[in-house]
């Protein structure tokens, strides 16, 4: 008995290149004929029109931005071989050019400040201290809430922004008592007193109280509810126990960036 | 004594492949050397412009290509950084014919940057109560944060007065607050608005970078972008 078993079906053998570009181009024919064949049948301005649509699409998809990508994280210049000694002038620029590109990057290296710094991001209502590099303190805080308050038709208007910029802490103050402006008596619809001391308010700032210039304070609030939104008139409001903590560790002089 | 015939060959092959090898030798430290000379150029002026950056009053953008870090500065402090998930760099093409920028483009710091779309703060006025009036005044809203206040479409551009421009992408498409018709009307949009800025004569934006964050980093530079931003690019090969 024959152990062979019988071949139902033949399995189709890889084609070979030249076989593919042979129907390829067989296809291409075709293709090429069909659409002889429609475009005779087709009216002068209809051909003009459709070679007109034609180009219309290949200016399209060739028109644009080409994006090429762009590799991250590649290995930084190496450094070469010294000059020939027989080029002594390049030696000396690449050796002037090497000292001098030192000498920029400490310059640059020196501009983050050694000591404590403040970052506000004003949009997300966040603070950060920082000391050098490191991350001491963040905590939620209220930015100014961008409102506009308006006295009356042709009055005064006031905008509550925390401006943008750089600062520096200028004073600190324990127990800091607020003296009112005009605009916090027109908001709440109060006239305003003749008598300056009739302006004093204890206790609405917190514990504390870092002066940052043009009325501008990063101080406590009675409003914690609200931190992590932008709450204040222009001021920073931060929570007591980080207040406390930035109170301690930023001497007057502390840099404040405020974005 | 004369020397073998076949010791001076030998001597010349020598002397011929110490000549040979000197040159190439010379020459391959040529090239490396001129290479050497333009790197620490370029970077020489990548370092002052980003002292001049450094130095001035304004925010700015450094994309470290290199590192894949997008930093928002000041001063030379970083404020913010975000890690960039992949860059990509465009050239204007029209009718496949590339319209390529100089080629010292990115050695100056681009200025004046605005967003496109740009972002709408939407202000409350309140009219102060009248002082005669006994009515207490009522309460202020609860104010919104900026995640409840700013939309972030799936892509934007910080447009240069220079014409570069950098575009953000957030990774996955982003634009998560965004509805499937809001974002693919953005994206006609873009498409529209590219085949414009090619065509554009003039300067035009002559490159343009994209450069896509994870949805939170994309979203907070929307956010919290100040106005007027300039950009310097390190790192770019």
């Amino acid at each position: 008995m024959s152990s062979r078993m019988p071949v139902d079906g033949a399995v189709a053998a890889p084609e070979s290149g030249a076989k593919v570009r042979e129907k390829t181009a067989e296809v291409a024919r075709r293709a090429a004929a069909a659409a002889v064949r429609f475009t005779s049948r087709l009216s002068l301005q209809a051909r003009l029109a459709l070679a007109a649509a034609l180009l219309l699409l290949l200016a399209w998809i060739g028109t644009g931005y080409d994006y090429e990508r762009v590799e991250t994280r590649e290995a930084a210049v190496p450094a070469a071989p010294p000059a020939r000694g027989g080029d002594r002038a390049l030696a000396r620029e690449l050796a002037r050019l090497g000292t001098e590109r030192a000498r920029l990057a400490a310059a640059l290296h020196q501009r983050v400040p050694r000591g404590p710094w403040i970052v506000i991001d004003q949009t997300h209502n966040r603070l950060r201290l920082m000391r050098g590099e490191s991350l001491v303190l963040e905590a939620p805080c209220s930015a100014g809430t961008g409102m506009v308050l308006k006295e009356g038709p042709g009055k005064r208007v006031w905008v509550f922004d925390t401006p943008r910029g750089h600062f520096r802490v200028i004073s600190k103050l324990q127990n800091p008592v607020w003296r009112r402006p005009d605009w916090a008596f027109v908001e709440e619809g109060e006239p305003i007193p003749k008598d300056p001391s009739l302006r004093f308010e204890y206790g609405s700032l917190g514990e504390y109280a870092l002066y940052f210039g043009d009325g501008y304070m990063i101080h406590g609030t009675l409003y914690e509810r609200l931190l992590g939104r932008p709450a204040s008139h222009g001021c920073i409001r931060l929570g007591r126990d980080p207040l406390r903590e930035l109170y301690r560790q930023a001497p007057v002089g502390t840099p404040i960036y405020v974005f | 004594m004369r020397p073998a015939p076949s010791r001076l060959a030998l001597v010349a092959v020598l002397l011929g492949a110490t000549v040979v090898s000197g040159a190439t030798g010379g020459a391959a430290g040529g090239a490396a050397d001129d290479a050497r000379l333009r790197a620490l150029r370029r970077e020489r002026a990548l370092l002052r412009a980003q002292m001049d950056l450094a130095s001035g009053e304004r925010f700015y953008l450094r994309l470290d290509a290199r590192g894949g870090r997008l930093a928002l500065m000041l001063k030379g402090v970083v404020l913010g950084e975000y890690a960039v998930v992949s860059l990509q760099k465009a050239v204007p093409q029209v009718v496949f014919f590339e319209r390529r920028p100089p080629s010292d483009w990115d050695l100056r710091s681009l200025s004046r940057g605005r967003l496109e779309p740009a972002r709408e703060q939407d202000r409350i006025e309140i009219e102060a109560p009248n002082p005669a009036n006994d009515a207490s005044p009522t309460p202020p809203p609860i104010p919104k944060t900026a995640e409840e206040t700013y939309s972030v479409p799936s892509s934007f551009r910080v447009a240069f007065a220079e014409g570069p421009s950098l575009e953000v992408q957030a990774t996955g498409g982003g634009g998560r607050n965004r509805s499937l018709l809001r974002r693919l009307v953005d994206r006609i949009g873009l498409s529209l608005a590219d085949r414009a800025a090619a065509l554009q004569r003039g300067a035009g934006e002559r490159v343009r970078l994209r450069v896509t964050l994870s949805p939170d980093d994309a979203a907070a530079i929307y956010r919290s972008l100040p106005p007027d931003v300039s950009l310097l690019i390190v790192g770019l090969p």
